[in-house]
């Protein structure tokens, strides 16, 4: 009797413990590797955000390796493909599509491993551990108000877009225009998308001005746009009659600010967002499990009253 | 013996039970089921109409009085950051609403100046109604809830469009130098320069008077 009561005892708690391993997400051993995913290298202000980051998770003591989704949602599901198979410990995600990207990071969440995202958005309240994202359209409602002023609330005006499946280029977008559009006597005379690249910006902005040759400013999603627009305002003879607007706070766009070239730009802090996703990370593995799911990161306004402060620091 | 072997198997079956129930369980943070469990399709009319009518009362009547909060941040900023203020994420910036009462002094286009005592003059906005002092402020958006920042962001416009048709067109059409006006708003100061002169305060709530009569 008392032989029979323990066996059956002794395979109860067996099952319990087969139930209870079950119910909870399998421990990964650490592999001491962090990841770090950045949707293009082909801009320098990506290779900043991914060096950063990458250097940072070195300096806590993991192994860090940087992968380059080349503006590509294939190539990036790829590299999260490798990722999850080699079993790193994190992944630090700059993302090429707010929604194309959703799955990758839930894959690698099935998988035990936390992606961190980075500056641009995916549209997923629980697939990432956290969000570190530019306050983008604080930034732009910022900028626009300044255009307004600068604009003596009357004008014409282009806006040149980013990536359109891009959150961040809708949040500014949408930010600049919550305060523009509320002035009538701003009109908008053409918007169309140069997906954050110099060389197209250029070429977008001498077709809109062959159309339309009475430009009086220029908003563009990032400051490579602005220089390119400016190099196309230039090369029509209209540098000091077209007034430029950027975002990012790039080296040139600052200089460019503080020579006159442009009138006004958002500094954005990549270094600050890369290093905090990778101290973020470390704490995850470190066994930290409550976070925000979204932590938006400031951005300054910078334009000729304050660029001497941002010259040389960011 | 019996009566042994039966309080054991009476143990056990209250433990395996309690296992059970234990196991079947899962618990989890009221925040966070609340943010997963917020609709896919946010409706902003909705979510603003409940801010305006529930939690921007709440926040105001728990609201400091201006000169006070005034006092803290010129004497110990950090302690009036901690107690009273509110910031977003990584920022230097922080958020607060106040209370109050003064004289207006001046009937600016964008803003009028407000007099609350013989030392102490703040600005409160008539124009340029834009960005996150309400919203923050109030300490009653919480940017979990939402899918992506746009929807965050798109409750600041819609707070932003309340307080021009609800508080500062009948503000700027009925202010007049020497009147006497009650308000409830938001402000922001950065940590980095605190500069309490150029205060500009984003009225919720106004209730004026000629300054005569009760």
């Amino acid at each position: 009797m008392k032989r029979t009561l323990l066996t059956k005892l002794t395979i109860f708690l067996l099952l319990i413990s087969g139930f209870s391993s079950c119910t909870q997400t399998s421990e990964k051993k650490h592999s001491n590797k962090i990841a770090v995913v950045i949707s293009t290298l082909n801009n320098p202000w990506f290779v900043v955000l991914g060096e950063s980051a990458a250097g940072r998770a070195r300096e806590l003591g993991y192994e860090a390796q940087i992968f380059d989704s080349q503006n590509n949602s294939a190539k990036e599901a790829e590299h999260f493909d490798n990722i999850i198979a080699m079993g790193y410990d994190a992944i630090l995600f700059n993302p090429t599509d707010a929604d194309g990207s959703v799955l990758n990071v839930k894959r690698a969440k099935e998988a035990g491993i936390p992606t961190f995202c980075m500056d641009r958005e995916i549209n997923s309240r629980d697939a990432a551990t956290t969000q570190l994202l530019s306050d983008s359209f604080t930034g732009c409602v910022k900028l626009g108000q300044y255009f307004v002023r600068q604009m003596n609330k009357k004008g014409n005006y282009v806006e040149i877009l980013g990536i359109v499946g891009d959150n961040n280029t809708w949040n500014r977008s949408n930010g600049f225009h919550s305060v523009v559009d509320e002035f009538p006597d701003l009109k908008m005379v053409a918007q169309q998308s140069a997906d954050f690249d110099r060389n197209k910006a250029m070429d977008v902005m001498e077709t809109i001005m062959q159309a339309n040759p009475q430009i009086d400013a220029v908003f563009c999603g990032n400051d490579a746009m602005a220089l390119g627009a400016y190099q196309a305002v230039l090369a029509a003879g209209k540098a000091d009659k077209v007034k430029i607007f950027g975002f990012d706070g790039s080296d040139d766009a600052i200089n460019g600010i503080a020579e006159g070239k442009i009138s006004a730009t958002v500094m954005q802090f990549p270094v600050q967002m890369a290093r905090t996703s990778a101290d973020l990370a470390d704490e995850y593995v470190k066994g930290k499990r409550d976070f925000s799911t979204k932590t938006p990161v400031e951005v300054v306004l910078v334009t000729s009253e304050n660029v001497s402060k941002y010259q040389t620091k960011k | 013996m019996m009566t042994m072997s039966k309080t054991l198997k009476y143990t056990i079956g209250i433990f395996a039970a309690i296992l059970v129930v234990y196991l079947s369980l899962d618990i989890q943070n009221l925040e966070k089921h609340k943010a997963a469990s917020a609709p896919a399709s946010f409706n902003i009319v909705d979510y603003t109409a409940r801010f305006w009518n529930d939690s921007l009362p709440a926040s105001i009547a728990s609201a400091p009085q201006l000169s006070d909060l005034l006092k803290v941040l010129n004497e110990n900023p950090e302690n009036a950051f901690t107690k009273f203020g509110h910031k977003l994420g990584i920022s230097k910036t922080y958020y607060f609403m106040a209370k109050g009462k003064g004289t207006i002094e001046k009937v600016e286009p964008e803003f009028l100046v407000l007099s609350l005592n013989e030392k102490t003059k703040v600005k409160v906005a008539t124009d340029f109604i834009y960005g996150n002092a309400v919203r923050e402020g109030s300490g009653k958006v919480n940017i979990n809830y939402f899918l992506n920042m746009t929807d965050f962001n798109n409750v600041s416009v819609a707070i932003n469009k309340l307080v021009k048709e609800k508080v500062v067109s009948r503000l700027k059409k009925s202010a007049e130098i020497g009147y006497v006006l009650e308000f409830a708003g938001a402000f922001e100061v950065s940590e980095e320069n605190i500069d309490l002169s150029t205060l500009l305060i984003i009225p919720v709530s106004v209730k004026l008077s000629d300054g005569k009569s009760d």
